[in-house]
Protein backbone atom coordinates (compact mmCIF):
# COMPACT_ATOMS: atom_id res chain seq x y z
CA UNK A 1 0.00 0.00 0.00
CA UNK A 2 1.38 2.97 -1.15
CA UNK A 3 1.34 5.79 1.52
CA UNK A 4 -0.32 9.20 0.97
CA UNK A 5 2.20 11.29 2.07
CA UNK A 6 5.86 10.71 2.07
CA UNK A 7 6.36 11.53 5.75
CA UNK A 8 3.72 11.88 8.63
CA UNK A 9 6.06 14.62 10.02
CA UNK A 10 5.04 17.84 10.16
CA UNK A 11 7.86 20.28 12.14
CA UNK A 12 9.20 18.88 15.05
CA UNK A 13 8.74 19.51 18.06
CA UNK A 14 11.40 22.24 18.82
CA UNK A 15 11.17 24.14 15.64
CA UNK A 16 7.60 24.64 16.69
CA UNK A 17 8.32 25.70 19.82
CA UNK A 18 10.78 28.18 18.23
CA UNK A 19 7.95 29.34 15.86
CA UNK A 20 5.35 29.96 18.68
CA UNK A 21 8.15 32.19 21.25
CA UNK A 22 8.85 34.28 17.95
CA UNK A 23 5.57 34.67 17.39
CA UNK A 24 5.06 35.95 20.68
CA UNK A 25 7.69 37.91 21.00
CA UNK A 26 6.92 39.62 18.24
CA UNK A 27 3.68 40.16 18.96
CA UNK A 28 4.99 41.29 22.76
CA UNK A 29 7.08 43.95 20.74
CA UNK A 30 4.69 45.33 19.01
CA UNK A 31 2.44 45.41 22.17
CA UNK A 32 5.76 46.93 23.90
CA UNK A 33 5.79 49.39 21.03
CA UNK A 34 2.30 50.25 21.07
CA UNK A 35 2.39 50.77 24.53
CA UNK A 36 5.75 52.91 24.76
CA UNK A 37 3.75 55.03 21.86
CA UNK A 38 0.49 55.77 23.69
CA UNK A 39 1.93 56.01 26.75
CA UNK A 40 4.32 58.68 25.84
CA UNK A 41 1.84 60.61 24.01
CA UNK A 42 -0.39 60.88 26.95
CA UNK A 43 2.59 61.69 29.13
CA UNK A 44 3.88 64.23 26.50
CA UNK A 45 0.32 65.78 25.93
CA UNK A 46 -0.82 65.82 29.88
CA UNK A 47 2.13 67.59 30.32
CA UNK A 48 1.43 70.35 27.77
CA UNK A 49 -2.37 70.69 29.27
CA UNK A 50 -1.00 71.25 32.60
CA UNK A 51 1.70 73.48 31.81
CA UNK A 52 -0.53 75.41 29.53
CA UNK A 53 -3.19 75.81 32.30
CA UNK A 54 -0.47 76.14 34.77
CA UNK A 55 0.96 79.80 32.82
CA UNK A 56 -3.13 81.02 32.39
CA UNK A 57 -3.28 80.24 35.80
CA UNK A 58 0.09 82.15 37.06
CA UNK A 59 -0.97 85.15 34.23
CA UNK A 60 -3.39 87.67 36.11
CA UNK A 61 -3.39 91.34 35.17
CA UNK A 62 -6.07 94.13 35.71
CA UNK A 63 -7.40 97.32 34.35
CA UNK A 64 -7.06 99.57 36.96
CA UNK A 65 -7.75 102.91 35.46
CA UNK A 66 -10.01 104.22 32.98
CA UNK A 67 -9.21 107.70 31.49
CA UNK A 68 -11.58 109.29 29.42
CA UNK A 69 -10.18 112.88 26.71
CA UNK A 70 -13.68 114.01 25.59
CA UNK A 71 -11.44 116.41 23.43
CA UNK A 72 -9.24 114.07 21.71
CA UNK A 73 -12.25 111.10 22.26
CA UNK A 74 -9.43 109.22 22.88
CA UNK A 75 -10.30 106.68 26.15
CA UNK A 76 -6.98 105.41 27.89
CA UNK A 77 -6.79 102.24 29.81
CA UNK A 78 -4.30 101.49 32.41
CA UNK A 79 -3.32 97.78 32.72
CA UNK A 80 -1.19 96.09 35.49
CA UNK A 81 0.51 92.65 35.42
CA UNK A 82 0.31 91.43 38.98
CA UNK A 83 0.75 87.65 37.75
CA UNK A 84 3.99 85.77 38.47
CA UNK A 85 4.61 85.38 34.48
CA UNK A 86 4.74 88.02 31.86
CA UNK A 87 1.83 88.85 30.62
CA UNK A 88 1.01 88.86 26.55
CA UNK A 89 -1.45 91.25 25.57
CA UNK A 90 -3.13 90.29 22.39
CA UNK A 91 -6.28 92.20 21.79
CA UNK A 92 -8.01 94.77 22.95
CA UNK A 93 -12.14 95.13 22.48
CA UNK A 94 -14.49 97.95 23.01
CA UNK A 95 -18.11 97.14 23.83
CA UNK A 96 -17.95 93.94 22.08
CA UNK A 97 -15.30 95.47 18.42
CA UNK A 98 -11.54 94.87 18.40
CA UNK A 99 -9.58 98.31 18.60
CA UNK A 100 -6.13 98.38 18.11
CA UNK A 101 -4.15 101.14 20.55
CA UNK A 102 -2.65 103.80 19.42
CA UNK A 103 0.47 104.36 21.01
CA UNK A 104 2.07 108.04 20.40
CA UNK A 105 3.66 108.85 23.19
CA UNK A 106 6.56 107.31 24.27
CA UNK A 107 5.28 105.97 28.26
CA UNK A 108 2.53 104.29 26.21
CA UNK A 109 2.34 100.94 25.15
CA UNK A 110 5.67 100.37 27.13
CA UNK A 111 7.46 102.58 24.76
CA UNK A 112 6.53 100.60 21.32
CA UNK A 113 4.07 101.93 18.38
CA UNK A 114 1.70 98.92 18.58
CA UNK A 115 -0.32 97.12 21.76
CA UNK A 116 -0.54 94.21 19.80
CA UNK A 117 1.06 90.82 20.93
CA UNK A 118 2.54 93.31 23.69
CA UNK A 119 4.69 91.28 26.56
CA UNK A 120 3.57 92.91 29.78
CA UNK A 121 6.66 92.14 32.36
CA UNK A 122 5.92 91.64 35.96
CA UNK A 123 4.36 94.61 37.80
CA UNK A 124 4.81 96.85 34.85
CA UNK A 125 1.55 99.16 34.13
CA UNK A 126 1.39 100.18 30.31
CA UNK A 127 -1.01 102.82 29.53
CA UNK A 128 -2.62 101.98 26.37
CA UNK A 129 -4.65 105.21 24.23
CA UNK A 130 -8.01 103.74 22.33
CA UNK A 131 -9.30 105.95 20.05
CA UNK A 132 -12.82 105.58 20.02
CA UNK A 133 -13.37 108.64 17.13
CA UNK A 134 -15.78 110.38 18.09
CA UNK A 135 -17.91 111.84 21.12
CA UNK A 136 -19.88 109.90 23.31
CA UNK A 137 -22.46 111.21 25.02
CA UNK A 138 -22.29 111.51 28.46
CA UNK A 139 -23.38 108.17 30.47
CA UNK A 140 -22.61 105.98 28.07
CA UNK A 141 -21.10 102.97 29.01
CA UNK A 142 -17.86 101.24 28.10
CA UNK A 143 -16.97 97.60 28.57
CA UNK A 144 -13.78 97.12 27.81
CA UNK A 145 -11.79 93.89 27.64
CA UNK A 146 -8.18 93.29 27.42
CA UNK A 147 -7.01 89.49 26.02
CA UNK A 148 -4.43 88.02 26.80
CA UNK A 149 -3.08 84.87 24.23
CA UNK A 150 -3.50 82.23 27.07
CA UNK A 151 -6.69 83.01 27.24
CA UNK A 152 -7.30 85.22 29.78
CA UNK A 153 -9.31 88.33 30.10
CA UNK A 154 -9.50 91.89 31.98
CA UNK A 155 -12.87 93.47 31.63
CA UNK A 156 -13.47 96.84 32.97
CA UNK A 157 -16.77 98.64 32.63
CA UNK A 158 -16.94 102.45 32.79
CA UNK A 159 -18.94 105.50 32.29
CA UNK A 160 -18.33 108.11 30.12
CA UNK A 161 -18.38 111.26 31.62
CA UNK B 1 12.53 35.08 31.35
CA UNK B 2 11.85 36.86 27.95
CA UNK B 3 8.00 36.23 28.65
CA UNK B 4 8.69 37.76 32.17
CA UNK B 5 10.72 41.07 30.74
CA UNK B 6 8.29 41.66 28.10
CA UNK B 7 5.42 41.13 30.94
CA UNK B 8 7.42 43.39 33.24
CA UNK B 9 7.64 46.47 30.74
CA UNK B 10 4.43 45.81 30.21
CA UNK B 11 3.65 46.91 33.63
CA UNK B 12 6.35 49.36 33.16
CA UNK B 13 5.63 51.51 30.87
CA UNK B 14 2.03 52.56 32.26
CA UNK B 15 3.29 52.88 35.49
CA UNK B 16 6.09 55.06 34.52
CA UNK B 17 3.61 57.15 32.53
CA UNK B 18 1.26 57.12 35.38
CA UNK B 19 4.22 58.38 37.71
CA UNK B 20 5.11 61.66 35.61
CA UNK B 21 1.89 62.41 35.03
CA UNK B 22 1.10 62.59 38.59
CA UNK B 23 4.35 64.95 38.78
CA UNK B 24 2.80 66.90 36.62
CA UNK B 25 -0.16 67.09 38.14
CA UNK B 26 1.25 68.23 41.60
CA UNK B 27 2.83 71.03 39.67
CA UNK B 28 0.14 72.25 38.13
CA UNK B 29 -1.75 71.79 42.26
CA UNK B 30 1.15 73.72 43.34
CA UNK B 31 0.43 76.56 40.91
CA UNK B 32 -3.16 76.45 41.39
CA UNK B 33 -2.55 76.55 45.24
CA UNK B 34 -0.09 79.13 44.66
CA UNK B 35 -2.26 81.71 43.04
CA UNK B 36 -5.48 80.24 45.55
CA UNK B 37 -3.35 81.64 48.02
CA UNK B 38 -2.68 84.83 46.05
CA UNK B 39 -6.67 85.37 45.37
CA UNK B 40 -6.53 85.22 49.40
CA UNK B 41 -3.64 87.42 49.74
CA UNK B 42 -5.49 90.23 47.87
CA UNK B 43 -8.85 89.64 49.10
CA UNK B 44 -7.19 89.99 52.51
CA UNK B 45 -6.16 93.77 51.61
CA UNK B 46 -8.15 96.74 52.91
CA UNK B 47 -7.15 99.53 53.24
CA UNK B 48 -8.97 102.67 54.35
CA UNK B 49 -8.64 106.31 53.90
CA UNK B 50 -8.87 108.43 57.58
CA UNK B 51 -9.76 111.88 57.95
CA UNK B 52 -8.23 114.50 56.89
CA UNK B 53 -7.20 112.00 53.61
CA UNK B 54 -5.48 114.74 52.24
CA UNK B 55 -3.31 117.81 53.50
CA UNK B 56 -0.33 119.60 53.12
CA UNK B 57 0.59 121.76 50.12
CA UNK B 58 3.97 122.73 50.76
CA UNK B 59 7.51 122.65 49.62
CA UNK B 60 9.15 119.32 50.25
CA UNK B 61 12.30 118.86 51.65
CA UNK B 62 15.17 117.98 49.15
CA UNK B 63 13.07 119.43 46.20
CA UNK B 64 12.00 123.09 45.71
CA UNK B 65 9.94 121.82 42.77
CA UNK B 66 7.68 119.55 44.78
CA UNK B 67 4.21 120.29 46.20
CA UNK B 68 4.06 117.65 49.10
CA UNK B 69 0.71 116.43 50.39
CA UNK B 70 0.01 113.79 52.71
CA UNK B 71 -2.10 111.37 52.42
CA UNK B 72 -3.42 109.34 55.78
CA UNK B 73 -4.80 105.91 55.18
CA UNK B 74 -5.47 102.58 57.61
CA UNK B 75 -4.38 99.18 56.48
CA UNK B 76 -7.34 97.24 58.41
CA UNK B 77 -6.31 94.26 56.64
CA UNK B 78 -4.69 91.44 57.57
CA UNK B 79 -1.70 91.81 55.28
CA UNK B 80 0.51 94.17 54.59
CA UNK B 81 0.09 96.32 51.38
CA UNK B 82 2.17 97.86 48.66
CA UNK B 83 1.05 100.83 47.25
CA UNK B 84 1.71 101.07 43.43
CA UNK B 85 0.26 103.49 42.15
CA UNK B 86 -1.83 106.73 43.04
CA UNK B 87 -4.31 108.46 39.95
CA UNK B 88 -6.11 111.62 41.57
CA UNK B 89 -8.72 112.92 39.55
CA UNK B 90 -7.87 110.92 37.18
CA UNK B 91 -11.10 109.46 35.51
CA UNK B 92 -12.01 112.17 33.29
CA UNK B 93 -10.09 114.75 31.45
CA UNK B 94 -11.91 117.81 33.49
CA UNK B 95 -11.22 116.32 36.79
CA UNK B 96 -7.53 116.15 36.35
CA UNK B 97 -4.37 117.63 38.12
CA UNK B 98 -5.38 121.06 37.93
CA UNK B 99 -2.16 124.01 37.33
CA UNK B 100 -2.68 127.26 39.12
CA UNK B 101 -4.31 130.31 37.05
CA UNK B 102 -4.60 128.14 33.91
CA UNK B 103 -7.43 126.17 32.33
CA UNK B 104 -4.91 122.96 32.43
CA UNK B 105 -5.90 119.56 33.42
CA UNK B 106 -4.68 116.35 32.87
CA UNK B 107 -4.25 112.92 34.42
CA UNK B 108 -2.98 113.41 37.63
CA UNK B 109 -0.51 109.96 38.24
CA UNK B 110 1.83 109.49 40.97
CA UNK B 111 4.14 106.24 41.09
CA UNK B 112 6.46 105.90 43.54
CA UNK B 113 10.10 107.38 43.87
CA UNK B 114 12.93 106.91 46.54
CA UNK B 115 13.36 110.60 46.50
CA UNK B 116 10.97 113.78 45.98
CA UNK B 117 10.14 113.85 42.24
CA UNK B 118 6.94 115.88 41.16
CA UNK B 119 4.33 113.25 40.30
CA UNK B 120 5.50 110.75 42.70
CA UNK B 121 5.42 109.61 45.75
CA UNK B 122 7.51 108.17 48.66
CA UNK B 123 8.20 104.58 47.89
CA UNK B 124 9.22 104.06 51.49
CA UNK B 125 5.58 105.33 52.22
CA UNK B 126 4.36 102.78 49.76
CA UNK B 127 4.22 99.80 52.02
CA UNK B 128 1.99 99.56 55.46
CA UNK B 129 1.88 97.08 58.26
CA UNK B 130 -0.83 95.41 58.59
CA UNK B 131 -2.97 97.05 61.16
CA UNK B 132 -0.90 100.14 60.54
CA UNK B 133 -3.27 103.45 61.56
CA UNK B 134 -3.06 106.74 60.11
CA UNK B 135 0.01 106.06 57.49
CA UNK B 136 1.10 108.71 56.20
CA UNK B 137 1.61 108.78 52.77
CA UNK B 138 3.95 111.57 50.93
CA UNK B 139 2.67 112.45 47.82
CA UNK B 140 5.16 115.06 45.86
CA UNK B 141 3.24 117.01 42.56
CA UNK B 142 5.12 120.14 40.54
CA UNK B 143 4.86 123.29 41.61
CA UNK B 144 1.76 125.19 40.64
CA UNK B 145 -0.02 121.95 40.78
CA UNK B 146 -3.46 122.39 42.61
CA UNK B 147 -4.20 119.42 44.83
CA UNK B 148 -7.04 118.99 45.66
CA UNK B 149 -9.18 120.68 43.85
CA UNK B 150 -11.53 122.37 47.20
CA UNK B 151 -13.38 123.64 44.39
CA UNK B 152 -14.33 120.99 42.64
CA UNK B 153 -17.53 119.46 42.89
CA UNK B 154 -18.60 117.03 43.76
CA UNK B 155 -15.14 116.03 44.90
CA UNK B 156 -12.05 114.93 44.16
CA UNK B 157 -11.54 110.96 43.74
CA UNK B 158 -8.23 109.75 44.92
CA UNK B 159 -7.36 105.95 43.41
CA UNK B 160 -4.90 103.84 45.42
CA UNK B 161 -3.59 100.68 43.46
CA UNK B 162 -1.77 97.66 45.27
CA UNK B 163 0.66 95.73 43.72
CA UNK B 164 -1.45 92.65 44.02
CA UNK B 165 -4.31 94.83 41.75
CA UNK B 166 -6.89 95.91 44.11
CA UNK B 167 -8.32 99.59 44.09
CA UNK B 168 -9.36 101.58 46.94
CA UNK B 169 -10.86 104.86 46.58
CA UNK B 170 -11.83 107.77 48.73
CA UNK B 171 -13.15 111.02 47.87
CA UNK B 172 -11.63 114.25 49.41
CA UNK B 173 -12.70 116.11 51.50
CA UNK B 174 -14.84 113.66 53.46
CA UNK B 175 -18.54 114.13 52.97
CA UNK B 176 -19.56 115.71 56.47
CA UNK B 177 -20.53 113.25 58.82
CA UNK B 178 -23.26 113.50 62.24
CA UNK B 179 -24.71 116.61 60.91
CA UNK B 180 -27.56 115.55 62.41
CA UNK B 181 -31.62 116.51 61.74
CA UNK B 182 -33.71 119.14 62.35
CA UNK B 183 -36.32 118.20 65.30
CA UNK B 184 -39.41 119.22 66.82
CA UNK B 185 -39.88 122.47 68.81
CA UNK B 186 -40.12 126.36 68.06
CA UNK B 187 -37.82 126.92 67.13
CA UNK B 188 -36.72 123.85 65.91
CA UNK B 189 -34.16 121.72 67.46
CA UNK B 190 -30.64 120.17 65.92
CA UNK B 191 -29.70 117.31 67.22
CA UNK B 192 -25.92 116.68 66.40
CA UNK B 193 -25.38 115.27 69.37
CA UNK B 194 -21.80 116.82 70.18
CA UNK B 195 -22.65 120.41 71.24
CA UNK B 196 -19.36 123.02 71.49
CA UNK B 197 -18.37 125.95 73.87
CA UNK B 198 -20.55 128.57 73.25
CA UNK B 199 -19.10 132.18 73.67
CA UNK B 200 -20.52 135.54 74.61
CA UNK B 201 -17.88 137.95 73.11
CA UNK B 202 -18.45 140.46 75.35
CA UNK B 203 -16.65 138.64 78.58
CA UNK B 204 -14.30 135.97 77.18
CA UNK B 205 -15.92 133.12 79.41
CA UNK B 206 -16.62 130.24 78.06
CA UNK B 207 -19.63 127.76 79.10
CA UNK B 208 -20.70 124.62 77.95
CA UNK B 209 -23.80 125.31 76.75
CA UNK B 210 -25.56 126.64 73.96
CA UNK B 211 -25.58 130.41 73.79
CA UNK B 212 -27.78 132.92 71.84
CA UNK B 213 -27.28 135.97 71.70
CA UNK B 214 -30.29 138.25 70.82
CA UNK B 215 -29.78 140.59 68.33
CA UNK B 216 -30.70 144.56 68.63
CA UNK B 217 -33.76 145.92 67.56
CA UNK B 218 -32.89 148.61 64.85
CA UNK B 219 -34.77 152.06 63.60
CA UNK B 220 -37.22 152.06 60.74
CA UNK B 221 -35.38 153.00 58.34
CA UNK B 222 -32.26 152.56 58.79
CA UNK B 223 -30.06 152.04 56.15
CA UNK B 224 -26.35 151.29 57.46
CA UNK B 225 -25.51 147.68 58.08
CA UNK B 226 -25.31 146.51 61.73
CA UNK B 227 -23.22 143.61 62.77
CA UNK B 228 -24.37 140.98 65.51
CA UNK B 229 -21.26 139.59 67.07
CA UNK B 230 -22.01 135.94 68.24
CA UNK B 231 -19.15 134.64 68.91
CA UNK B 232 -18.72 130.92 69.50
CA UNK B 233 -15.59 130.00 71.05
CA UNK B 234 -13.21 127.38 71.04
CA UNK B 235 -12.10 126.49 74.00
CA UNK B 236 -8.22 126.55 74.42
CA UNK B 237 -7.84 123.05 75.26
CA UNK B 238 -9.82 121.60 72.61
CA UNK B 239 -7.78 124.18 70.07
CA UNK B 240 -4.73 122.88 71.31
CA UNK B 241 -5.80 119.22 70.03
CA UNK B 242 -6.54 120.44 67.08
CA UNK B 243 -2.94 122.05 66.64
CA UNK B 244 -0.98 120.74 63.91
CA UNK B 245 -3.97 118.76 62.36
CA UNK B 246 -7.46 119.47 61.76
CA UNK B 247 -10.85 119.83 62.42
CA UNK B 248 -14.51 119.91 61.22
CA UNK B 249 -16.29 122.79 62.92
CA UNK B 250 -20.38 122.12 62.11
CA UNK B 251 -21.92 125.28 62.72
CA UNK B 252 -25.28 125.93 63.03
CA UNK B 253 -26.95 129.73 62.15
CA UNK B 254 -29.91 130.70 63.40
CA UNK B 255 -31.68 133.78 61.86
CA UNK B 256 -35.41 134.76 63.72
CA UNK B 257 -36.00 137.00 60.75
CA UNK B 258 -36.98 137.19 57.58
CA UNK B 259 -33.69 138.38 56.49
CA UNK B 260 -30.58 136.58 55.59
CA UNK B 261 -27.60 136.55 57.59
CA UNK B 262 -23.88 136.75 56.96
CA UNK B 263 -21.07 134.95 58.59
CA UNK B 264 -17.62 134.72 59.32
CA UNK B 265 -15.25 132.89 60.85
CA UNK B 266 -11.69 133.91 62.68
CA UNK B 267 -8.78 132.07 63.90
CA UNK B 268 -6.61 134.51 66.04
CA UNK B 269 -8.42 137.34 65.16
CA UNK B 270 -7.17 136.48 61.35
CA UNK B 271 -10.45 135.81 59.15
CA UNK B 272 -9.90 132.78 57.28
CA UNK B 273 -13.62 131.90 55.73
CA UNK B 274 -15.84 134.34 55.00
CA UNK B 275 -18.69 135.48 52.26
CA UNK B 276 -16.86 137.55 49.81
CA UNK B 277 -19.40 139.70 48.28
CA UNK B 278 -16.68 141.31 46.23
CA UNK B 279 -16.70 138.19 43.75
CA UNK B 280 -19.85 136.07 42.73
CA UNK B 281 -17.56 133.43 41.27
CA UNK B 282 -16.22 133.23 44.52
CA UNK B 283 -19.03 133.35 47.07
CA UNK B 284 -16.49 131.79 49.82
CA UNK B 285 -13.55 133.81 50.77
CA UNK B 286 -10.90 131.46 51.94
CA UNK B 287 -7.63 132.76 53.30
CA UNK B 288 -4.83 131.92 55.89
CA UNK B 289 -3.87 128.34 56.22
CA UNK B 290 -6.81 126.95 56.19
CA UNK B 291 -9.75 125.23 53.65
CA UNK B 292 -12.87 125.95 54.73
CA UNK B 293 -15.49 124.22 52.87
CA UNK B 294 -19.01 125.12 53.37
CA UNK B 295 -22.13 122.58 53.33
CA UNK B 296 -25.60 122.97 53.76
CA UNK B 297 -27.55 121.06 55.19
CA UNK B 298 -28.19 118.53 53.08
CA UNK B 299 -24.85 117.85 52.20
CA UNK B 300 -24.53 119.82 49.67
CA UNK B 301 -21.63 122.23 48.71
CA UNK B 302 -22.76 126.00 49.42
CA UNK B 303 -22.13 128.06 46.99
CA UNK B 304 -24.49 131.06 47.01
CA UNK B 305 -23.48 134.02 44.72
CA UNK B 306 -22.00 136.33 46.74
CA UNK B 307 -23.24 139.92 46.34
CA UNK B 308 -26.64 138.60 47.39
CA UNK B 309 -25.25 137.75 50.98
CA UNK B 310 -27.25 135.17 51.52
CA UNK B 311 -25.80 132.30 52.77
CA UNK B 312 -27.85 131.62 55.43
CA UNK B 313 -31.71 131.44 54.35
CA UNK B 314 -33.56 133.46 56.79
CA UNK B 315 -36.18 132.31 59.20
CA UNK B 316 -35.00 128.93 60.75
CA UNK B 317 -32.53 126.59 61.83
CA UNK B 318 -30.08 126.66 58.66
CA UNK B 319 -27.02 125.12 59.47
CA UNK B 320 -23.51 125.54 56.96
CA UNK B 321 -20.45 123.13 58.01
CA UNK B 322 -17.18 124.44 57.89
CA UNK B 323 -14.83 121.64 57.01
CA UNK B 324 -11.55 123.81 58.34
CA UNK B 325 -8.25 122.30 57.60
CA UNK B 326 -5.01 123.09 58.72
CA UNK B 327 -2.49 123.52 55.46
CA UNK B 328 0.69 123.65 56.81
CA UNK B 329 2.25 121.22 59.86
CA UNK B 330 3.18 124.32 62.25
CA UNK B 331 1.75 123.93 65.43
CA UNK B 332 -0.44 125.97 66.73
CA UNK B 333 -1.73 126.14 70.30
CA UNK B 334 -3.41 129.18 71.20
CA UNK B 335 -3.05 130.01 75.01
CA UNK B 336 -5.42 133.42 74.87
CA UNK B 337 -9.15 133.44 73.93
CA UNK B 338 -8.17 135.60 71.13
CA UNK B 339 -5.98 132.79 69.27
CA UNK B 340 -9.82 130.64 69.52
CA UNK B 341 -11.89 130.08 66.53
CA UNK B 342 -14.09 132.26 66.38
CA UNK B 343 -17.57 133.08 64.63
CA UNK B 344 -19.21 136.18 63.55
CA UNK B 345 -22.80 136.99 62.53
CA UNK B 346 -23.81 139.97 60.63
CA UNK B 347 -27.02 140.43 59.67
CA UNK B 348 -27.63 141.61 55.79
CA UNK B 349 -29.05 144.90 56.05
CA UNK B 350 -29.18 146.77 58.96
CA UNK B 351 -32.94 148.79 58.61
CA UNK B 352 -36.18 146.98 59.03
CA UNK B 353 -38.49 147.62 61.61
CA UNK B 354 -39.05 144.80 63.46
CA UNK B 355 -35.82 143.03 65.79
CA UNK B 356 -33.27 141.46 64.07
CA UNK B 357 -30.79 138.54 65.62
CA UNK B 358 -29.00 136.28 64.59
CA UNK B 359 -27.80 133.09 66.96
CA UNK B 360 -24.60 130.80 66.51
CA UNK B 361 -27.26 127.90 67.49
CA UNK B 362 -23.84 125.22 68.08
CA UNK B 363 -20.29 124.64 67.31
CA UNK B 364 -19.69 121.26 66.77
CA UNK B 365 -16.40 119.86 67.08
CA UNK B 366 -14.89 117.04 65.36
CA UNK B 367 -11.44 115.90 65.29
CA UNK B 368 -10.12 113.69 62.80
CA UNK B 369 -13.89 112.72 62.03
CA UNK B 370 -14.44 112.47 65.57
CA UNK B 371 -17.17 113.85 68.56
CA UNK B 372 -14.85 115.60 71.04
CA UNK B 373 -17.91 117.22 72.89
CA UNK B 374 -21.53 116.16 73.82
CA UNK B 375 -23.94 118.77 74.59
CA UNK B 376 -27.26 118.90 74.22
CA UNK B 377 -28.09 121.51 71.16
CA UNK B 378 -30.25 124.15 71.89
CA UNK B 379 -33.48 124.95 71.77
Amino acid sequence: MRRKWRSRLAVSTIIANMLMILITLSLAAILVAWAGTSFGAFSSGSQLFFAQRGQALQERFVVEMVFFNATNHYIYIFVRNVGLIDAHLAAIYLNGNAITATCSASWQCLGKSSATNLDLPVQQVVELPLNYGSSWTSGTVFTIVVASSRGNQAVATARGP
Amino acid sequence: MISGMIVLGLFIIPLVAVVTVSQQYDTYQSTVDAMAQKDIDRNSENLQAVYPGLKGGFTANGCSKCNQYNMSVTNIGKIAVQIVRIYVNSTQQTTGCTVTNTNIKSQCILSPRPNPTPFGFDSYDSYINPGEPNHIVRLWLSQGITLPNVTLTPSNSIWIVTNRGRIFSFNWPFPPAGQGVPGAGSPPTIYTGVMMVAYNGTDNSATDSCHSEKGITLPAGGTSRTLHFVNPWIATTVMTDVAGGTTNLYVAVYSTNSLSVQIAFSWGGMVILTADASDASKPWFIGGPYVGIVYNQSGIRQFTPAGTNVPINPGGDYYLVFQLTQQNLSPKSPTAPGDSFSGTAAMNNGYGTSAEDASFRQVDVFLNGLYVRTVTGCT
